[in-house]
């Protein structure tokens, strides 16, 4: 620090001996290392994106991956402030529900993916860090799917390179901006020569073109490759009757992922929500009709096991918004419950987390800490208990 | 004692414990080529004036003195008094930080010019910053289309 604000000063001098006239504020906008140490790495993402129309000098600035990368630095993990509901329209373009988290979320990036032209349309397959993975919709032509790596902030994609081999079971994104600016994408294909067995490729935004990782290794029949979450350096997968396994992108070695035991008389998992916030990896099972606790699981940091984080009493959230409830066995006094889970938010003060739940024509959040509740958004959405219909939006300049 | 000349001429007498809060000055103190008046050739008079009131007042806050100490919040009140100051005294204010090398003083003052200009629009970002608008029509046009979301 010391160095470098020395390096500005020494700037600053010669600036100042030829342009004693001019306002301190048209010096600093002058030079770049001033303007974007004193006032562009502090301006909120949103006020960035509309000064790039302020000058070219501006716009080269704000969408320099040196600025970009620092800008990430000042916040390497950002919490999401919004998410996307996926709402599937079988004749066009899939709508996207805009979920706001935060009160500086009022206007949505997008509504629906335009920023390239397919007649079915585009959906997201997954969100990470501030990056989406894209693919174009098509019904009968599966071998023709076009895949993008999309930044909902800054509105660039790039267009992955065609996929050659076996069928596609699954695209993942890792990107980790606190680790570094390079994206890598994860391609799961069934092998061509062995019916059991899969293969992985790996696309790296630095070096280019899909490479094969390793040998074709055999996978569980039930696994599905498609619902990976990125977290802790490796992409995990959950399989609901074999092992779960995990892809380490550091080592490029597929492991085991250890996973709560079943519970007795179940032999097939029921996984709720599987997802990651602010670094911590989270899973929700349900397995009784009428629970009324939901506990959320989180993954040790050295993959060892799972802990119980929160719980929430979901009798105490029927109370008030009666909604909720589905059914009632009189018998027992116990209540069916209907609702998804979109999200589980960590905050950056433990206090501060909470889960987002999807109930019959509304969204809520519930805080986990005060055990509070607030109504985020009425909706018509319908509830599915597909995993992936919910898109953590993170603001973000990094580079496609 | 330490004296500092402003470039029109002001001279201002700082207790050591204040100076060395000035890390340029600090630097020249430890280096032995503090003369008695040192001269401070970019900040003019007003400026230095505001700059060593935010320094005194900082120093006494960190004094092991309870009498003097000041409590956080009484601090962070305090600046935010402090800083009720017009645009151009601000930026001022920034480069006489920047040159004397006051690292809180920079952030406190840099933080709230971000804070000022963030809900502007790009032609007032021009009119506050004397920036020629160089794109044509066409370009302008197109860069808004592309983050109109942001300016909603």
């Amino acid at each position: 620090m010391q160095s470098t604000s020395k390096r500005l000063r020494i700037r600053m001098r010669s600036l100042e001996q030829s342009s004693t006239q001019e306002s301190s504020a048209h010096i600093i906008a002058s030079s770049s290392d001033l303007l974007s140490e004193f006032l562009l790495l502090r301006l909120p993402i949103k006020s960035l994106l509309k000064f790039k129309s302020v000058s070219k000098r501006w716009l080269s600035l704000i969408t320099d991956p040196h600025f970009s990368r620092r800008k990430n630095h000042m916040n390497p993990t950002p919490a999401a402030s919004a998410l996307f509901l996926s709402r599937p329209s079988p004749l066009a373009n899939p709508l996207f529900t805009f979920i706001p988290l935060d009160p500086s979320q009022t206007t949505p990036p997008f509504t629906s993916l335009t920023f390239t032209d397919h007649p079915r349309g585009i959906e997201i397959l997954q969100s990470c860090n501030g990056l989406f993975c894209c693919s174009s919709i098509e019904y009968n032509d599966s071998y023709n799917l076009k895949y993008y790596i999309y930044n909902p902030t800054t509105k660039h994609f790039t267009t992955l390179p065609p996929l050659s081999g076996g069928v596609v079971l699954g695209i993942n994104l890792a990107f980790d901006p606190s680790e570094s600016h390079v994206y890598k994408v994860v391609c799961v294909q069934s092998c061509e020569s062995s019916y059991d067995h899969v293969l992985i490729h790996i696309y790296s935004s630095e070096t280019g073109p899909w490479r094969a990782s390793g040998g074709p290794f055999s996978a569980p029949a039930s696994m599905d490759f498609s619902g990976g979450v990125f977290w802790n350096g490796a992409i995990h997968w959950v399989s609901p009757r074999e092992a779960s396994l995990y892809f380490d992108l550091r080592e490029e070695t597929v492991r085991e992922m250890l996973m709560p035991s079943l519970p007795d008389g179940f032999d097939e998992r029921v996984i709720r929500y599987f997802g990651e916030s602010l670094g911590h990896l989270h899973l929700v099972e349900i397995y009784e009709d009428f629970t009324s606790q939901l506990k959320v699981y989180e993954m040790e940091r050295d993959r060892s096991g799972w802990f119980l984080k929160f719980r929430v009493d979901l009798n105490g959230v029927a109370v008030v918004f009666p909604d909720l409830i589905e059914g009632y066995l009189e018998e027992n006094d116990y209540y069916h419950y209907s609702f998804s889970i979109l999200c589980v938010v960590r905050g950056e003060r433990e206090e501060d987390s909470f889960l987002v739940l999807h109930i019959p024509g509304k969204i809520i959040g519930y805080n986990f800490n005060s055990k509070s509740y607030q109504e985020i958004l009425d909706t018509d959405c319908p509830l599915t208990f597909d995993r992936s219909y919910a898109f953590q939006y993170i603001e973000s300049l990094s580079l496609v | 004692m330490i004296t500092l000349r402003s470039s029109d001429g002001e001279t201002f007498d700082l207790d050591e414990v204040v100076a060395v809060e000035l890390q340029t000055i600090k630097n020249m103190m430890e280096d032995r080529c503090a003369e008695s008046v040192i001269p401070v050739p970019n900040v003019e008079g007003k400026i230095l004036a505001k700059v060593i009131e935010y320094c005194k007042k900082h120093v006494k806050s960190t004094a092991k003195a309870e009498e003097h100490a000041l409590s956080d919040a009484d601090l962070k009140a305090w600046d935010s008094d402090f800083i009720k100051l017009d645009q151009a005294t601000l930026f001022d204010l920034i480069m006489a930080a920047n040159y004397l090398d006051i690292k809180s003083l920079l952030d406190l003052l840099c933080q709230t010019v971000a804070d000022m200009i963030k809900g502007k629009s790009p032609e007032e970002i021009r009119k506050i910053f004397n920036i020629k608008n160089d794109f044509t029509p066409e370009e302008e046009k197109e860069i808004r289309r592309e983050n109109q979301w942001a300016f909603e």
